[in-house]
């Protein structure tokens, strides 16, 4: 039994208080002009599943969700070329990549190009959407250790891609 | 486990956030949501920050709690109407975020192209000569004519090149086994059964369904089963084999006691005993293990290629800055690339589906044995030839508002070896002042497509239910690349 009830004012509670993270979420990932769009989606999609959203994970689940809704809306952006790095990622939340759309520090462009689909997507979701720990495993759709694992690996390959 | 400070990669990658200060325009999300949402419905935004029901906008840079409110309580004058706005919302219509009828931005940004594009090419591009978009397609600036498609002050609408094919054909869908889908509730059955075949002893978690996780009372290997619309997976994890396991065991005995694997109040030990790693496998012996725990879960690999995942693509290499030997690396050079490794990463593909390489499965191997494993399942089974349109149409469907929603993607296509996929993007001049009276430029260059390869990608719905279709890549040559769904309209069945 839930403390709180998943009605409209949790809903309106969900969304003043995730807006800006989930928005940003899309910021770093696709053309600027739909981070809207496809912030949205993610809360029509948190409104339907209201009632499979974690209560002490609900980030986590919202970038979850973001990151399929990435998939699905995912076009290419007609003045940047992005490759789809399909064929390396174990699950299903494939980034188009706009890393290399908008990340300005070119050599950090440059080190993210060399990670694997899988090693971006845990980087980013662990040095921009700053989970960690549960968080993090959560928003993979993995466990903790899983997690943590997958974050060292791809640490670890960040390190060596880096451009020196 | 941040250690941010002691290592500069992660700190530039961080630095290099892209979303520094970027802030949601919340009216036109709500506007999004209205209809579909009660967002806004419960009063819980107020125009005044003494309100007892008042919400605030968490924005991490707006630091005056008043701003928030504000922001909050623009969201809540559309929400009741105060917006003057008609979204016109159909109920039902929350599966396919179409936009309404009766909205006039709809009607304006499908008809910008279809309706305005005579003039919009006529005055929007006349600038031509101070160096954007129409000097760039004639090769004439610094931008080769195998660039990458920079340098246009505009959106480049593909057009059907002459040599476009209008014949249409046929391709296979796919769709999710319903013998591979979980009913509600299974997660927990189908947990239990690995479980067992793993040794694993404890007590399944239930989390609604379809996520369930177990963690062995003892050693604290878990496993965890998820499902998603059409997609599930399972992944294991053994942190005593795990390069972390010293930091979660520190984690645990400094947790208040109720901290388990999966967080507070979850199943656990409340203490491991790491294990002493020797060097990683080599890759025989990584193989022979990964197959070992294949073999013990009962998973059926027959048909799947199981191999060791070099570090690094042989795209790389393409790059610059790549070494050779990493692409083809032995696993003994692998410890090069990162001498702390202690494991080795096995890769198990799919070679026989209908979408190589889209649902591989992951195994970390060390000495002891395998540290992690993700699975993913779900078998596709062919719902048959559906008709597929001709790449002509696939070029006016680019411009097809009612395509570009809901998105179908190639996930094993990649653009590396495209000539000048690396260089810079290259910013058109800035446009030159206008008179008044004079049309608003709004620069469009159209771009004819010159080759169309029918792939096989994927569509996703709303709920994770994925098909397998035939999808269009339309290229220009001039580093433009458009995917584009294929399958004709009356296979599709649009009800919302």
């Amino acid at each position: 039994m839930r403390a709180t009830p998943r009605d409209a004012a949790w809903f309106d509670r969900l969304f003043a208080e995730h807006a800006v993270a989930v928005h940003r979420y899309f910021v770093r990932r696709a053309p600027r002009q739909e981070a809207e769009d496809l912030a949205a989606e993610v809360f029509a999609v948190a409104w339907r599943r209201r009632d499979s959203i974690p209560e002490e994970f609900v980030l986590p689940w919202l970038y979850k969700t973001a990151s399929y809704v990435l998939s699905n809306h995912r076009r290419k952006p007609t003045l940047t070329l992005l490759a789809d790095y399909g064929s390396e990622s174990p699950d299903r939340s494939i980034s188009v990549d706009p890393a290399d759309l908008v990340v300005e520090d070119a050599e950090v462009r440059a080190a993210l190009d060399r990670l694997s689909t899988r090693d971006r997507q845990v980087l980013m979701l662990h040095a921009w959407e700053g989970l960690d720990g549960e968080g993090l495993a959560k928003a993979l759709g993995i466990t903790r250790g899983g997690a943590a694992a997958a974050l060292s690996r791809a640490r670890a390959r960040l390190r060596e891609a880096w451009v020196t | 486990m941040n250690h941010f400070d002691e290592d500069e990669a992660l700190a530039r990658l961080r630095a290099a956030d892209p979303a520094s200060g970027a802030h949601p325009d919340l009216r036109k999300i709500s506007e999004r949501l209205d209809g579909r949402t009660p967002v806004g419905a419960s009063g819980g935004f107020a125009f005044s920050d003494t309100s007892d029901t008042a919400v605030r906008v968490h924005d991490p840079d707006v630091r005056t709690g008043r701003g928030g409110i504000l922001v909050a309580a623009a969201v809540a004058a559309l929400a009741l109407g105060g917006g003057g706005y008609a979204l016109g919302t159909t109920a039902g219509d929350d599966n396919i975020p179409t936009v309404a009828a009766n909205d006039s931005s709809s009607d304006d940004s499908s008809s910008a192209v279809t309706h305005d594009a005579g003039p919009a090419l006529d005055h929007g591009l006349s600038p031509a000569a101070d160096g954007n978009a129409a000097e760039d397609m004639s090769g004439d600036d610094a931008m080769s004519e195998e660039s990458m498609g920079g340098g246009y002050a505009g959106p480049v609408i593909p057009v059907a090149g002459e040599a476009l094919s209008t014949e249409r054909t046929t391709g296979t869908v796919y769709g999710a086994s319903t013998d591979s889908m979980w009913s509600e509730g299974e997660a927990k059955d189908l947990l239990q059964g690995y479980a067992d075949r793993l040794g694993i002893e404890g007590t399944v978690q239930d989390e609604g369904g379809d996520f369930a996780h177990v963690v062995d009372s003892i050693d604290g290997r878990n496993l965890a089963v998820y499902s998603y619309g059409t997609n599930s997976s399972l992944d294991y994890n053994n942190p005593t084999l795990d390069p972390w396991c010293e930091d979660m065991r520190a984690e645990m005995e400094n947790s208040d006691g109720d901290y388990g694997w999966f967080g507070y109040g979850s199943e656990g030990p409340s203490d491991i005993t790491c294990t002493e790693l020797g060097p990683t496998p080599d890759e025989a012996t990584a193989i022979a293990m990964a197959e070992k725990f294949l073999s013990q879960l009962e998973l059926d690999y027959t048909g799947y290629t199981v191999q060791i995942q070099p570090p690094y693509s042989p795209e790389m290499d393409e790059m610059g800055g790549g070494d050779a030997a990493y692409a083809t690396s032995a696993p003994g050079e692998s410890q090069l690339y990162d001498p702390e490794s202690t494991s080795t990463e096995v890769v198990v593909s799919t070679t026989d589906g209908p979408l190589a390489g889209f649902q591989d499965w992951h195994l970390s191997v060390t000495s002891e044995g395998v540290s992690y494993a993700s699975i993913q399942f779900g078998d596709y089974v062919e719902l048959g030839d559906y008709p597929v349109i001709s790449p002509a149409e696939a070029v006016e469907r680019v411009n097809d508002v009612r395509f570009q929603q809901l998105g179908a993607y190639i996930p094993t296509l990649d653009y590396y070896d495209e000539p000048g996929y690396y260089e810079e993007w290259v910013e058109p001049e800035p446009l030159p002042p206008i008179a008044p009276g004079e049309p608003i430029p709004y620069p469009l260059t159209e771009s004819a497509v010159t080759a169309a390869e029918l792939h096989t990608g994927i569509v996703s719905l709303w709920d994770g239910t994925e098909f397998i279709v035939p999808v269009y890549d339309l290229s220009d040559g001039q580093g433009n690349h458009w995917q584009v769904m294929g399958l004709a309209e009356e296979a599709l069945d649009f009800t919302p």
